[in-house]
C-alpha cells in the first residue's frame, strides 16, 4: 500500500485533507514565517483544545448514527458548576461537572433506548434543560472565576507549542485511538451505527454501548467547558464559545458520517485540527475575518461532496469505463 | 533595603503607564484591532472610523472579529501578542473572560487600548486606557427621560418595562443600574418587568408583545425603555401591530431608547419615540485612534477617556441627527 492509497481511502482522507490545508496556508505565506512558526502551532492546539473533545463525543455518537445537542448545554453549564463550586478547590469543580456531564449523558440514553426516542428530541430537550439550569444556578449573569493562577497556568506554553488544555485533548484521542485499535469496542461500535440489529445479532451489547458512549459524550463535552472556564476565568450560561457548529464540521471533516458507522478517533482528530489550523493560519497570514468562514464552508463542503455515495458510485463507474476501455 | 526595593517596584510599576515610545511617531505602527460583533451597524461604524483615522496618522491597523465568542477573542489576543503588534484595541466581548489575556499581553509588554466594551472593575492595571461612554450614566439620563416624559404628559408616576440588551454582564447590567437609580427618584413610577432581548431587534418586537398581553388587563404599560434604538423601533412597531397608541399624553404607550442610531432620530422626529441617548460611534472610533496616536507620540493617555453623554429629544433631534445617522 502506497502513501496515496492510504491517503485516498476513507481512513486517510481527514489526514489528507489537513496535508492540503497546511500546504496551502504554507504557499499563502509564500515563506515569510507567519504560517510556520511556532506561535501558529500554539495557536492552532489551542483553538483544537476548545473544540477537539466536543468534536470527540459528538463524532462518536455519530458513529452509532445517534447525534448529541446536548453537549452545548453541558459544555456551558458545566464551566458554570466548575466556577461556582472551584474557586478554592479546583479539582472538586472539575470532578463534579464531570460527574453531572457523565450522569446526564447516562440518563439521555436510558430514555432513548428505554423510550424507543429519536437522540435528536432528546438530547435537544438536554441541551435546553442545561442551558436553564445555568442560568438559574448564575443567576442569569457571567460569573468570574476569581482563581486566575489557574486560568494563567493552563494556557501556559508547554515545549513552545502545547498547553495544559490542548494536552489534555491530546491524551484523549490517543487513549480514545487505542482503545479503537487495541479491542473489540471500536469494531462494536462502528457495527451498531451500520446496522444495528445486525450487531445485536452478532452478540453485540447495544445498550450499554449506546449509554456510554453518550456518558462519554456529556463527560467531554463537560471537561471541554471546564478547561475553557477556567482557563478563560470566566464562566456564562450561553457558553462561551460556539461549539456546536465546529464540533459538527470536525466530525465530518474527520471521516465521521451522519448516517453512522465510519469513523476513526483520529480522523476525528485530524478533522478537529483542520479547523484550528484553517483559523489561526488564515488569522496569522492576516486574511480578513470573512474569508475564515468562506475557507471552512469551501473545505466542508468539498469534503461532503467527496464523500457523497452517488458521487463515490459514479467515479468508480467512470473507472470502470476507462479501463475498459484502454484494455480494448 | 526595604525602601529601595518599594521605590523600585513602584519604578517598574510607573514604566507600565509612561509611553515606552516616548518621542516616537505613530507612523508605521502596527496595531490589532479586536472587534466584537463586527455587523453590528454600532460597530461597523466605529470600526470604520477607527481605520480610517488610524490610517490617516501612518498607522497600519489588522482587524480581526468574532460574534460574542470569548474564547476565540483570547485566542485572537494571544495571536497579536505572538505577531508582537505594537498596540492592541480592543472592543470586548466579555470582560470577564478578557482578563487572563490581558494578563498575558501586560506580561508579553503589548499595551492595551480597551474600546467602548467597559473594563471589569479592578482589572484598571492591564490596560493603557478605556475609551467610550459611562454606561451608568447613559441609563441614568434615560431613567430622568422617562421621568420627564411622564410628568410632561401629565401623569405622576406609572408602569415601566424594559426590554434590554445582553444582561450577562458588561454595557447592559449599568445601564439598567442607572435606569433604576432614576426611577427611583419617583416612588409611584415603578419597574414592573426587565426582559433580556441581548440586544435583538427581533426577539425585542415579540418580547414587547408579550408584555402587552400580560400588561392589558391592569390598564397596559406606561413606559417601555429599548436599550438600544434598534430595539426601540422594534417595540414601536409592535405596538403599532398591536394597536397601542404611542406618545406622552394619558393612555398613550412612552418608548425611550438609547444608542442614537438612525432607527431612534426617525422615531423621534415622527413623535413615535420619546428620546435616545448619545453614543456616537464615529466619535468613539476617532477618540480611539487619536489616544493611540498620542501614545506613539509620547503623551500621556488618561486611565478612562469618558465620552460625554447627552440626552436626544425632539427639542435638538436636529443637532444630533447627522451625528446619529449612519
Amino acid at each position: 500500500m502506497t502513501l496515496r492509497h492510504h491517503l485516498s481511502g476513507p481512513h486517510g482522507r481527514p489526514f489528507a485533507v489537513l496535508l492540503a490545508c497546511t500546504i496551502l496556508l504554507a504557499v499563502v505565506d509564500g515563506g515569510q514565517g507567519r504560517f510556520l512558526s511556532a506561535a501558529t502551532a500554539y495557536s492552532s492546539l489551542q483553538t483544537f483544545a476548545t473544540i477537539s473533545l466536543v468534536t470527540l463525543g459528538l463524532g462518536l455518537t455519530m458513529m452509532i448514527r445517534e447525534f448529541d445537542l446536548s453537549v452545548v448545554g453541558m459544555y456551558g453549564m458545566a464551566g458554570c458548576i466548575a466556577v461556582l463550586t472551584g474557586t478554592q478547590h479546583p479539582w472538586f469543580g472539575l470532578w463534579l461537572a464531570l460527574g453531572i456531564g457523565a450522569a446526564a449523558g447516562v440518563i439521555q440514553g436510558i430514555i432513548i433506548l428505554r423510550l424507543h426516542l429519536s437522540s435528536v428530541g432528546v438530547t435537544l430537550g438536554g441541551l435546553l434543560i442545561f442551558v436553564g439550569i445555568a442560568f438559574v444556578l448564575t443567576e442569569s449573569r457571567a460569573l468570574p472565576y476569581d482563581n486566575l493562577s489557574v486560568a494563567l497556568a493552563l494556557n501556559e506554553r508547554i515545549a513552545g507549542v502545547f498547553s495544559i488544555r490542548s494536552i489534555v485533548a491530546l491524551v484523549f484521542f490517543v487513549g480514545a485511538a487505542a482503545i479503537f485499535a487495541w479491542t473489540r469496542l471500536g469494531s462494536e461500535i462502528i457495527a451498531i451505527g451500520g446496522d444495528r440489529r445486525a450487531a445485536i445479532t452478532a452478540g453485540v451489547k447495544v445498550d450499554p454501548l449506546v449509554i456510554g458512549i453518550f456518558a462519554f459524550s456529556g463527560l467531554c463535552a463537560a471537561l471541554s467547558g471546564v478547561l475553557l472556564s477556567y482557563s478563560l476565568a470566566s464562566a456564562s450560561p450561553a457558553g462561551l464559545s460556539d461549539v456546536i457548529a465546529p464540533a459538527a464540521a470536525g466530525a465530518i471533516l474527520g471521516g465521521v458520517s451522519l448516517g453512522g458507522g465510519s469513523g476513526r478517533p483520529l480522523g476525528i482528530a485530524a478533522g478537529a485540527l483542520t479547523l484550528a489550523v484553517l483559523r489561526s493560519g488564515l488569522n496569522a497570514v492576516g486574511a480578513p475575518p470573512f474569508v475564515n468562514d468562506i475557507t471552512m464552508a469551501t473545505v466542508l463542503l468539498t469534503v461532503a461532496v467527496l464523500d457523497g455515495p452517488y458521487l463515490a458510485r459514479r467515479l468508480i463507474l467512470v473507472r470502470q469505463r476507462f479501463h475498459a476501455a484502454t484494455n480494448a | 533595603m526595604v525602601r529601595a526595593v518599594v521605590g523600585l517596584i513602584a519604578t517598574l510599576g510607573l514604566l507600565f503607564f509612561i509611553p515606552a515610545n516616548a518621542n516616537a511617531d505613530p507612523k508605521g505602527k502596527k496595531i490589532a484591532f479586536l472587534v466584537t460583533s463586527p455587523t453590528h451597524p454600532f460597530i461597523a461604524t466605529l470600526s470604520k472610523t477607527f481605520i480610517a483615522k488610524a490610517n490617516s496618522y501612518g498607522m497600519e491597523v489588522n482587524t480581526v472579529s468574532q460574534h460574542f465568542d470569548a474564547a476565540l477573542q483570547a485566542q485572537q489576543v494571544d495571536d497579536a501578542i505572538a505577531r508582537k503588534f505594537d498596540m492592541l484595541a480592543i472592543i470586548a466581548g466579555s470582560e470577564q473572560a478578557i482578563v487572563p489575556a490581558l494578563i498575558r499581553a501586560k506580561q508579553a509588554g503589548v499595551p492595551v487600548v480597551l474600546v467602548n466594551s467597559p473594563p471589569r472593575d479592578g482589572s484598571e492595571d492591564l490596560y493603557l486606557s478605556f475609551v467610550g461612554e459611562d454606561h451608568v450614566e447613559l441609563g441614568r439620563i434615560t431613567g430622568v427621560s422617562v421621568l420627564n416624559a411622564l410628568k410632561e404628559g401629565g401623569r405622576d408616576g406609572g408602569k415601566i418595562a424594559a426590554i434590554t440588551g445582553s444582561l450577562q454582564e458588561g454595557v447592559g447590567p449599568r445601564r439598567l443600574t442607572g435606569f433604576r437609580e432614576a426611577i427611583k427618584v419617583n416612588p409611584k413610577a415603578q419597574i414592573v418587568a426587565v426582559e433580556d432581548a441581548k440586544w435583538q431587534t427581533d426577539l425585542s418586537e415579540r418580547i414587547a408583545g408579550q408584555l402587552f398581553a400580560r400588561y392589558a388587563a391592569e390598564g397596559g404599560l406606561d413606559v417601555i425603555y429599548g436599550m438600544a434604538d434598534n430595539q426601540a423601533a422594534a417595540i414601536v412597531q409592535s405596538a403599532k401591530a398591536a394597536g397601542i397608541p404611542l406618545g406622552i399624553e394619558k393612555g398613550k404607550l412612552i418608548v425611550v431608547g438609547s444608542n442614537c442610531l438612525k432607527q431612534g432620530i426617525t422615531g423621534i422626529k415622527a413623535g413615535e419615540q420619546y428620546s435616545t441617548g448619545t453614543q456616537i460611534p464615529t466619535r468613539t472610533g476617532l477618540k480611539a485612534a487619536e489616544m493611540i496616536a498620542d501614545y506613539f507620540d509620547g503623551k500621556m493617555l488618561p486611565k478612562n477617556e469618558i465620552l460625554p453623554v447627552e440626552t436626544i429629544t425632539k427639542a435638538n433631534v436636529a443637532q444630533w441627527e447627522e451625528a446619529c445617522s449612519y
